[in-house]
């Protein structure tokens, strides 16, 4: 079924359309909502609103990118709008924490997405708010900054605390899965 | 920008990554889009719920704060209503069920009903034990004697003159239902106010409903019956049939045309019309306005514009005596005389008859204003009136035929307006097209008297006139 179609069939209402596209992407928007929940049942409730909206507003859908890029946007806009509604945390873990590491290229490569994926999602949450929203949405420090009601240096501190906290995670990773 | 290799290789690793989620989420979300969308319905349905809720309090409140408390109900003109009139508290539901002896061999409508007495016996029985657990609501309740408005009503106490019933202990039919005079059931709250059959069945069981259909006046059956079988209290008509009381009667308006035909007779000088073709034909529209004054009597007014034609066409004689005298002067020849003129006078008497030929059709122009009183019954869904009627009518202008001022010929001439009182007798038929409009059907039978016109005309006419009205009767509730 081409997006046309789906998209048509679920403008329509169509059960079996619906389904297709919740079959299509819906594997991949619950690992997004897993980076910005604290549990599954969270990331479950960030992704079922977030479904709610898709089918909602199918017809609002301008075919200006992929549908995919669509969907993820709604669901990333879920989550902080979830996230904006809890108080957000934004820990300070010490000076040992400042300044980057060494960064292993092919350290990445080598760690399952599963293993990162829980990385990210064990980081504080000031961190990993942060994190997801400018490393892999590609928003700018300021749109963070305006998402999460706090200062552009603010969501820039925290990124930078964030990438560092993320590789010695990873090396800590590796270390105990070698 | 993200220009960082960590950055993009995290991004590249993070989008590609899909987890599922827990079997049902889908469902859930269909679950909660659906049920997203019935607040406002459920807000609407509470709306209605509401309104009808306040609408039914306020009939209620009218029927039982404004009753006359008139202790003849429309409906106690059946003689044969077992139930007393105990002036005691009711104990409602409970005072019936103490009754539990099948129905008598008292006959029930002569109309026939496809089930037996006991079986409706069995049935009302049923229907009482069922109400009695509360599972029927309660319907609108009333003060008549023999009132049953179904199984768990509660007797109300309310007006003036409230009564309350209790059950023999042999009922019949009249005992579970409100029979009227010809003893067909009526379950209502209002009703039988002149033509406006309003029958309200409510909390009947559904097994009823053929005898009902075959000996009622199903005017409002359709929409109850779905309320019937689904043992609820009837939809919003119920509730605006409901709402009227002995403060609302109806009113009728009748809105209607006629045609007609008759004959006529005339007073002086009929003897001259023997050999005329006489033809009366009328046509006409009115409008009449009738307001029930019991449960089987309206009366009406309105106003009607008639035309009467009568037509003279053919021959009649006019015969006149005629005496001739003729003079003759005859002569004597006298030999001593000489001529002797002799004048003979010769009387010759004859009837001279003359014939005329007419053509002409004599116009009336009458507005009639009837002061009348019905009688009204009903078959089935067809109502029926016995209407009387003095008819005080008003000539507007007319033409007629007259002799001519020498008596010997006939002429048109204007006649000048006048009153006079004229009778009608009918019968009209309606049947309901609506809630509101029924369409009538009213053969009748009419007099009116034209007396020689004020200018001395002999040719005074009666005329005798029958007609058919049809048109449409709007009750005004």
């Amino acid at each position: 079924m081409t997006e046309e179609d789906l998209i048509a069939g679920c403008l329509k209402e169509d059960r079996e359309c619906q389904r297709e596209l919740y079959k299509r992407f819906s594997g991949k928007m619950m690992s997004v909502c897993l980076r910005y929940a604290t549990n599954r049942m969270e990331a479950e409730d960030m992704l079922q609103d977030s479904f709610i909206k898709v089918f909602d507003n199918i017809g609002k859908f301008k075919k200006e990118g992929s549908l995919e890029g669509w969907v993820r946007r709604i669901v990333v806009n879920t989550a902080i709008n979830k996230i904006r509604s809890n108080k957000v945390r934004f820990e300070e873990l010490g000076e040992e924490n400042d300044g980057f590491l060494h960064h292993d290229k092919n350290i990445i490569d080598r760690m399952s997405e599963k293993d990162i994926l829980k990385l990210i999602s064990e980081m504080p949450q000031g961190y990993k708010y942060v994190f997801n929203m400018y490393a892999i949405e590609g928003l700018s420090h300021k749109e963070i900054a305006d998402n999460l009601g706090i200062e552009e240096a603010s969501s820039r501190s925290q990124y930078a605390k964030a990438k560092k906290y993320l590789q010695q995670q990873l090396i800590k990773l590796e270390k105990i899965n070698l | 920008m993200i220009d960082n290799q960590f950055e993009k290789q995290i991004r590249e690793k993070m989008n590609r990554m899909e987890v599922e989620p827990s079997d049902g989420l889908l469902d859930s979300i269909f679950e909660k889009r659906a049920a997203a969308r019935q607040p406002a319905a459920a807000f609407g349905l509470t709306k209605v719920i509401a309104v009808a809720a306040v609408i039914t309090g306020l009939a209620l409140l009218i029927h039982f704060g404004m009753g006359s408390g008139d202790q003849t109900s429309p409906l106690a003109a059946n003689q044969n209503n077992p139930v007393t009139n105990s002036g005691q508290e009711s104990e409602g539901p409970q005072a019936r069920s103490e009754s539990k002896d099948v129905l008598n061999t008292q006959s029930l409508n002569s109309s026939g009903s496809g089930s037996s007495q006991s079986h409706i016996a069995d049935i009302v029985q049923s229907n009482r034990n069922t109400a009695s657990k509360g599972k029927h609501q309660t319907s609108m309740a009333g003060n008549h004697p023999g009132r049953v408005s179904g199984p768990g009503q509660k007797e109300r106490n309310s007006g003036k003159n409230s009564v309350t019933q209790t059950f023999n202990a042999n009922p019949d039919l009249n005992a579970y239902f409100n029979v009227d005079a010809t003893n067909r059931p009526v379950i209502a709250s209002e009703s039988h106010l002149g033509n406006s059959h309003m029958y309200v069945y409510q909390n009947v069981d559904p097994t009823l409903t053929d005898y009902i259909a075959s000996n009622a006046y199903p005017h409002h059956m359709k929409p109850f019956m779905v309320a019937i079988e689904n043992e609820e209290v009837a939809n919003v008509n119920l509730l605006a049939s409901s709402s009227m009381s002995r403060s609302h009667k109806p009113l009728f308006i009748d809105i209607y045309g006629s045609l007609g035909m008759g004959v006529f007779t005339t007073g002086k000088g009929a003897g001259y019309f023997k050999d005329l073709g006489k033809t009366n034909v009328s046509n006409g529209f009115g409008v009449r306005i009738s307001k029930p004054v019991s449960n089987r009597f309206n009366v009406f007014t309105g106003l009607e514009f008639n035309q009467f034609i009568n037509k003279y066409k053919g021959d009649f004689n006019v015969s006149k005596d005629v005496t001739e005298i003729s003079t003759k002067t005859t002569y004597i020849n006298d030999p001593v005389k000489g001529t002797i003129p002799v004048i003979v006078n010769d009387t010759n008497n004859y009837t001279l008859t003359k014939n005329h030929k007419v053509n002409h059709n004599n116009r009336y122009n009458v507005l009639t204003l009837p002061l009348g009183i019905s009688y009204n019954f009903g078959f089935r869904k067809l109502d029926f009136s016995v209407n009387l009627a003095a008819n005080l009518q008003y000539l507007k202008t007319g033409t007629y035929q007259s002799w001519s001022d020498n008596s010997e010929s006939m002429v048109a001439k204007s006649s000048s307006s006048y009153f006079n009182v004229g009778a009608g007798i009918s019968l009209m038929g309606s049947y309901p097209l609506t809630n509101k409009f029924r369409l009538i059907v009213e053969p009748g039978f009419r007099t009116l008297s034209i007396p020689g016109m004020k200018s001395g005309n002999s040719f005074g006419e009666n005329i005798y006139n029958v007609s058919l009205r049809a048109g449409i009767r709007y009750t005004v509730f």
